[in-house]
């Protein structure tokens, strides 16, 4: 497990633009699909999600504004940019070449 | 219970700077927080499970807290600073007027023809130099946080006084350009030809302005 986190760490970045992929969406959704996705193996800790959409957000690869809930506390959504899309695109292909390469590794 | 989060999320911000964007963030968290803590109620939990299932899940939010620490600047000029700004602008504008009366007072009534231009020049020289000290020693604009927006403000704010910086120095050279421009006519009565200083002028202050483009166009 141990292993499986520190790796999942490294590309928690690129987890969060994933699922910025097909919708605009906010930090518990976001959470909720990855728990979901996982069969509730894994959850992002707050801290981590938040500061990942600052540091993304501030690389130009999401934007955010914020919803108009008619009730309860305002949402604030997150959008992925053109710039987020390629670097998705990279980082994806980076992980293909990674899991070949351990794969003859390990 | 609800209340119990957010003076949870409240307190871990105690010693951020209160800035907008610490205040959104707060916000969009607590927002995000009584979601899930709805959504924990809904799966059958009692209120202190689903408060504690919350809690655990948040991490170490000095991860989130630091980062807003780094960045806070106040970028506007205090009360005081606009003050000295204004004096030395009435100051720098004082001098360019009573420039030519200097000329006037010297060559006219103690008749020093050479005394009163250089006193002139030295009005010009010191009133430029006020406004190009005032100019340069403004705080410049700080980003208080990494997005565009700051960016951009901090962009214009550099371009802003480049061109107030340059405004300055050309009416100080035109004024020169104008004194030079009389002072040969009514001393040496260079009527017929002494029209093309303007054209020289202009070309001599295009030229800076190519220039002045070039360098911050390095440095960019």
């Amino acid at each position: 497990m141990n292993i499986t986190s520190d790796i999942l760490r490294g590309h928690t970045e690129t987890i969060i633009l994933k699922q910025l992929l097909s919708k605009d969406s906010y930090g518990y959704e976001i959470n909720k699909a990855i728990q979901d996705l996982t069969n509730h193996e894994f959850e992002l800790k707050e801290a981590t999600l938040y500061s990942a959409f600052r540091r993304l957000e501030s690389a130009g690869l999401i934007t955010s504004y914020w919803g108009d809930e008619a009730t309860g506390a305002r949402r604030r959504y997150y959008m992925i940019t053109s710039e987020g899309k390629r670097v998705y695109a990279q980082n994806r292909k980076d992980w293909e070449d990674a899991k070949l390469l351990i794969d003859s590794l390990i | 219970m609800i209340q119990k989060i957010r003076t949870t999320i409240t307190r871990a911000f105690d010693d951020v700077p209160k800035t907008k964007k610490s205040a959104e963030l707060q916000e969009e968290l607590i927002s995000n927080l009584i979601e899930k803590f709805n959504d924990q109620l809904k799966m059958g939990k009692t209120e202190d499970e689903a408060y504690t299932t919350v809690i655990a899940g948040l991490g170490d939010l000095s991860e989130l807290t630091e980062s807003l620490k780094e960045h806070h600047v106040l970028s506007a000029p205090s009360a005081k600073d606009r003050q000295r700004n204004a004096l030395v602008i009435a100051i720098s504008v004082g001098l360019y007027i009573l420039s030519p009366m200097a000329l006037i007072v010297t060559s006219e009534v103690f008749d020093q023809d050479v005394l009163g231009l250089v006193m002139m020049f030295l009005f010009i020289a010191v009133a430029t130099g006020l406004l190009i000290y005032n100019q340069a020693s403004k705080p410049k604009y700080i980003k208080d946080d990494e997005t565009l927006v700051e960016e951009f403000k901090e962009w214009k704010a550099a371009k802003d006084k480049d061109k107030a910086l340059f405004a300055a120095l050309s009416s100080a050279f035109w004024l020169i350009v104008v004194a030079i421009y009389l002072f040969v006519n009514f001393m040496y009565g260079w009527w017929p030809f002494s029209w093309i200083i303007f054209i020289i002028a202009a070309a001599i202050q295009n030229i800076a302005r190519a220039i002045f483009a070039l360098t911050r166009h390095e440095r960019d």
